[in-house]
């Protein structure tokens, strides 16, 4: 019985079985070097600041050929970015990086129609052109490492999920969170009842960015803006609107509550086993709206959310930046990324035994990157299940809908769907997109 | 043209009435109309903030009616519609459904609004332009009607444009009507040439729809025209079938080699019946390379260990790929001593051929849940690599001897080296109070270093700080030489001892130079003393507030806390008007407890006692002799440096001399003769009774005798 659940537990949801269908040369003897025939051909799209380091970490595995780059920044010296670049990005920059002759494109639907041996794409383009990029990348047959937050709308979500289902190709976010040694260690100790039942969890995360005044500006030569906006609808061009700082700006991003929610939550709702039987009520508690300025997203948020068994959850610009448990007895465990501890000390630390405890870590470890091209190459589950993935990004967008509208929100989380509150279905879902962008 | 200046012109002639009228924000609405795009958006930020609802959808339908709108401000106004929109917007927004840079926004808010009014709106707008691609696109998104369908079909066959056909293919793939879709799909397929590949996409989007909502018959009819290597066609095609026909239908897969096997394996989740696998079990040392590692995933997947002995023979495999497979394949099926002992063998083996299957039997032995590998590695825990293996697995008996193999030989660096990668910050706490028992400086250093490793594992300072805080404790005194090397090695500054105490009452703590430092000699104790007790009875006594009780035993006043006190209780005599005084008692703890004695007392009306009370402190920090304003704050602590020797002079298991000197506003005291406190304070009573004081605690019995007090006059 125990090992039934224990088999359960380490991610056979999607699936255990599977046959390799691409060896890699290093298994057959080769002394670890890899002909570039043999490698996995991986396609980038999307070359910003993510993008480039997501690149930069596939770049250093062997078993990985970056066969093409894809960004809509082909310009040279845009030098006034929106927050603390330092100039250096978009597919001049990557070439430089990882080779000039690798064939490169600004339209992803020209490099995956021109170059359809590609077996991988790495996205990581902005959050509103993450569904209609994805689908197509699925629907070309292509195995995808997305970046989060999954989606812009809930309603995206459902629709990519199911596709991503369907298709049975390889998915993994860009959670990387989940492949942490501590986060994994943290999850495991609460998911083992070490803290007790777990009554409250608090969620801090870091701040929208401020607000600045901006006014048009010409499109810089050599950036394809009309790309750039995809799904979203048409606008001005000022480069605080589109590097990095477009998470201020609530047509293409929810802001920081799913940049790192999809991080921090997703960690909570993992250690507790929680993701699909919640949340039942979104509660916002505290929020306050910048003045004028570019970015509507809120300078301050405070954002309740209930699960089942009395268990809340406390979102909020305002902790500290990490996952803090609340246990019975006053026990209590915080964890970020720079650090763990727990009160008393000895339950941060305690060791997890393999023949009594439930283990949640992915079959194979090693760092996020090379995790993925594992499960690409023997085709098994990888450590973030897009279902997952899916759901606690839908719990970071009812935060965002219920600090917008102002009042508590019932969410069914079976049928997925707002209870009794039309106002707030409508922000579930975007019903148009320009053409010819389209939910494949 | 001259159309459009007019046009213009009756703008701004009506945006200047219409300002008139409106209520609400009326320099947000005007900012709105006068948006082209280029001026500052702070409008559009006050019209979030407004009240959605009908009156919202009216004010936006009269700015778009009344006001030629820029494409960005209509975009824009749309995007906040979408959520106050009703029927009147779908009337409203029609008429922009044909203009290419406005449909998307008008889409949108007719979409939110749903229902057949507005998909008949779209309908009639659905001709061969521009806009052809984003309407359908949002028809299929939230219409339910079976015209849809239609609608699409006729564009797709009229058209002549590949991108609007392709187009018509997504919305008839993700229309809602699954069954009426897939019929006008199928019978597409059928007939044209082109785009074969989207209609196989839309038809297997609809199939896994149709089986979503229990259609699985007509799925299975779809799937079935479609050709086999169809991307999704076997993993839907599992899903259609029942358990029991799921695992015919993946064993047939398997058994026939068949290049689908993996995408039929990922759609049977979980649900392949392993009762009748004696045909697998028999095909595996005959099967093909491929086949293999299919088989050992399968068995994997059933976590049942009667397949293992078909396994193991392969963990011996030549080829790396099946003998990885197999190795790994341990972790869940490996549940003998005789199977587990093979693997510790491999992960013991320094072959190069073997380096990569080593590793993964290392992980096994780590993971595998059953306790035969416990025994197995028991056996072997005179092999260092088994006994950490034990201890990464929870065994805390092998934690145990790899502490006493430390201990035993602090010195060999192997040990130390393992030791310190297995302790753990709980065992750390109980380690580290070993300190105190051992005397070789070696032994110490050795655990100071292992204190050091584990603790700078934590990486954040504050979190560092916080647990050697709590590890350390007092097992390491703050003199020695470790405790130094701890702070410098760390980075980090640790409270020392005592201070520990003193640090939680500082804040409570007089300041420094507000205190002087009391220096003269007690007072003659010998004559014009008047005893106030009679060594018998409580004569001229009474008790003020508390339960607390007061006998008389062996010539001295024993007072006894209660626990369930809320309220701190007193002895007081029944004269109230000592002013000018030498004071002098002997008193002595029997139960541990705080306590003190009251002078120029006063009751208040409730009861509770306040007034000077010289204080007799049995915790750490030792402030015996100090004085506190009873309920309101200390006015003389022994927080000083210099008040090392006060501090001492009580003795916690013997009777001790307290005298008290209190003449006008000078107040001093000694206690055992030692000077204590020295202060001039005048914002107290100038006179009043004498109290014992028996505190609110847990535990506390206190004893006082000889209690003689000689007034000054």
């Amino acid at each position: 019985m125990k090992r039934r659940k224990f088999l359960k537990e380490i991610g056979l949801k999607a699936s255990l079985i599977g046959v390799p269908t691409i060896i890699p040369a290093s298994a057959l003897g080769l002394g670890g070097k890899v002909a570039p025939s043999e490698r996995i051909n991986m396609g980038v799209i999307g070359l910003g600041t993510q993008g480039t380091s997501n690149t930069r970490n596939f770049s250093g595995d062997k078993r990985v050929q970056i066969a093409a780059l894809c960004d809509t920044n082909n310009a040279e010296g845009i030098s006034e970015y929106g927050y603390k670049h330092n100039g250096k990005l978009g597919l001049r920059n990557a070439r430089r990086l990882f080779g000039m002759d690798i064939p490169h494109f600004t339209n992803f639907r020209e490099m995956l129609s021109e170059m359809p041996g590609l077996d991988v794409l790495s996205i990581a383009v902005p959050d509103h052109s993450h569904a209609a990029v994805y689908l197509e990348g699925i629907k070309a047959g292509k195995d995808i490492f997305g970046e989060k937050p999954l989606t812009r709308t809930i309603g995206e979500g459902k629709i990519l999920r199911d596709a991503v289902l369907r298709s049975g190709r390889i998915w993994q976010t860009g959670s990387w969170q989940r492949s942490l040694p501590n986060f994994i260690h943290a999850a495991e100790i609460v998911r083992n009842g070490y803290l007790g039942k777990i009554s409250r969890i608090k969620i801090g995360l870091p701040a929208n960015f401020p607000a600045y005044e901006v006014s048009p500006q010409p499109v810089p030569e050599g950036f394809d803006f009309e790309m750039w906006q995809g799904v979203a609808p048409r606008t001005f061009y000022h480069p605080h609107r589109v590097f990095t700082t477009w998470r201020g700006i609530s047509m293409y991003s929810s802001g920081k509550i799913s940049d790192w929610g999809a991080h921090h939550l997703d960690i909570a709702l993992w250690a507790l086993d929680m993701s699909e039987k919640g949340p039942l009520e979104i509660r916002p508690e505290h929020v306050v709206w910048p003045k004028g300025g570019y970015s509507d997203q809120p300078l301050e948020f405070s954002v309740v959310f209930s699960y089942p068994g009395g268990l809340e959850i406390e979102m909020s610009n305002l902790n500290q930046n990490g996952v803090e448990f609340f246990g019975t007895k006053g026990r209590k465990m915080f964890i970020s990324r720079k650090t763990m501890f727990s009160s008393p000390i000895g339950i941060a630390s305690a060791k997890i035994s393999p023949s009594k405890d439930t283990r949640l870590y992915p079959i194979r470890g090693g760092n996020h990157f090379s995790a993925f091209i594992d499960s690409i190459l023997d085709r098994r589950a990888t450590s973030t299940d897009i279902r997952d993935a899916h759901r606690s990004n839908t719990g970071c967008l009812l935060g965002e809908i219920a600090y917008r509208i102002g009042r508590p929100i019932k969410w069914d989380p079976q049928k997925e769907e707002i209870i009794e509150d039309e106002e707030a279905r409508r922000m579930c879902d975007r019903f148009s997109y320009s053409a010819p962008w389209k939910l494949a | 043209m001259k159309k459009i200046i007019l046009l213009a012109f009756c703008s701004i002639f009506l945006t200047g009435l219409s300002c008139t009228s409106t209520n609400e924000s009326p320099d947000a609405w005007n900012g709105l109309k006068s948006y082209t795009g280029k001026e500052s958006l702070a409008w559009y930020a006050e019209l979030e903030r407004l009240p959605r609802g009908e009156s919202f959808e009216s004010e936006a339908l009269k700015a778009m009616e009344e006001s030629e709108l820029s494409d960005e401000a209509f975009n824009r106004l749309c995007a906040l519609l979408k959520y106050s929109a009703g029927e009147r917007s779908v009337e409203a927004l029609k008429k922009y459904l044909n203009c290419e840079n406005r449909v998307v926004s008008a889409c949108e808010v007719i979409a939110a609004v749903g229902g057949e009014k507005a998909e008949s709106a779209l309908r009639e707008a659905l001709t061969e332009n521009n806009c052809a691609q984003t309407l359908m696109f949002s028809l299929s998104n939230f219409g339910k009607s079976e015209k849809n369908i239609d609608a699409f079909e006729s564009i797709y066959l009229s058209s002549e444009s590949p991108a609007l056909k392709e187009s018509a293919i997504m919305a008839l793939g993700s229309a809602k009507n699954g069954k009426k879709a897939v019929e006008v799909l199928c019978s597409l397929y059928a007939s044209s040439k082109d785009f074969k590949k989207s209609l196989e996409w839309a038809i297997a989007k609809q199939a896994s729809n149709l089986i979503k909502s229990g259609n699985a018959d007509s799925a299975k009819e779809a799937l079935c025209k479609l050709p086999d290597g169809t991307p999704c066609k076997t993993s839907l095609l599992a899903k259609t079938k029942s358990k029991r026909e799921l695992s015919e239908f993946l064993e047939s897969r398997l058994l026939a080699d068949s290049s689908d096997f993996p995408e039929a394996a990922r759609a049977s989740n979980n649900a392949f019946n392993f009762e009748n696998s004696t045909r697998l079990v028999k095909k595996f040392p005959s099967a093909s390379k491929r086949q293999k590692l299919a088989f050992i995933s399968l068995f994997c997947q059933s976590g049942d260990p009667k397949f293992y002995p078909t396994i193991e023979p392969e963990i011996l495999s030549s080829d790396s790929d099946i003998r990885s497979e197999a190795v790994f394949a341990a972790r869940f099926l490996a549940d003998k001593p005789e199977q587990i002992e093979k693997i510790l063998t491999l992960s013991k083996s320094d072959k190069p051929e073997d380096s990569e299957a080593a590793k993964i039997a290392q992980k096994v032995l780590e993971e595998n849940p059953f306790p035969a590998t416990d025994e197995v590695l028991k056996k072997d825990s005179e092999n260092l690599g088994s006994l950490q293996t034990l201890i990464k697995r929870g065994d805390k008996s092998a934690y145990l001897k790899l502490e006493k193999m430390f201990f035993d030989n602090p010195s060999d660096r192997k040990i130390a080296m393992l030791f310190e990668n297995s302790i753990t910050l709980g065992e750390l706490k109980e380690f580290l109070k070993n300190y105190k028992k051992y005397d070789d400086p070696k032994t110490k250093a050795a655990i100071a270093k292992v204190a050091i490793k584990t603790l700078a594992k934590l990486r954040s300072n504050s979190a560092i700080e916080q647990c050697a805080e709590e590890a350390v404790g007092d097992s390491i005194p703050p003199d020695d030489k470790n405790f130094a090397l701890l702070e410098n090695k760390l980075k980090i500054v640790l409270p020392q001892g005592k201070k520990v105490w003193q640090k939680e009452y500082f804040k409570r703590a007089v300041s420094d130079d507000k205190m002087k430092v009391a220096k003269l000699p007690e007072p003659d104790l010998g004559d014009g003393f008047e005893p106030i007790f009679d060594g018998k009875t409580l004569k001229g006594w009474h008790i003020s507030t508390g339960n607390a009780t007061y006998e008389v035993k062996d010539g001295a006043i024993v007072g006894t806390t209660d626990p369930n006190m809320r309220k701190n209780s007193f002895l007081l005599t029944d004269r109230k008007d000592y002013k000018d005084f030498i004071f002098t008692c002997e008193f002595k703890w029997i139960e541990p407890g705080n306590s003190g004695v009251i002078f120029r007392g006063k009751a208040m009306d409730d009861g509770t006692v306040c007034g000077p009370q010289c204080e007799m402190d049995d915790s750490p920090r030792a402030w015996t002799g100090g004085i506190y304003n009873e309920t309101v704050k200390w006015v003389y602590s022994l927080s000083r440096e210099d008040h090392k020797a006060a501090r001492e002079a009580v003795k916690l298991d013997g009777w001790n001399r307290m005298t008290i000197y209190c003449v006008g506003d000078t107040i001093r005291t000694w206690i055992n003769g030692v000077p204590v406190a020295d202060l001039e304070w005048n914002e107290y009573p100038k006179g009043g009774f004498f109290g014992l004081q028996i505190h609110v605690g847990k535990s506390g019995k206190v004893a006082w005798r000889n209690i003689k007090v000689k007034e000054i006059k």
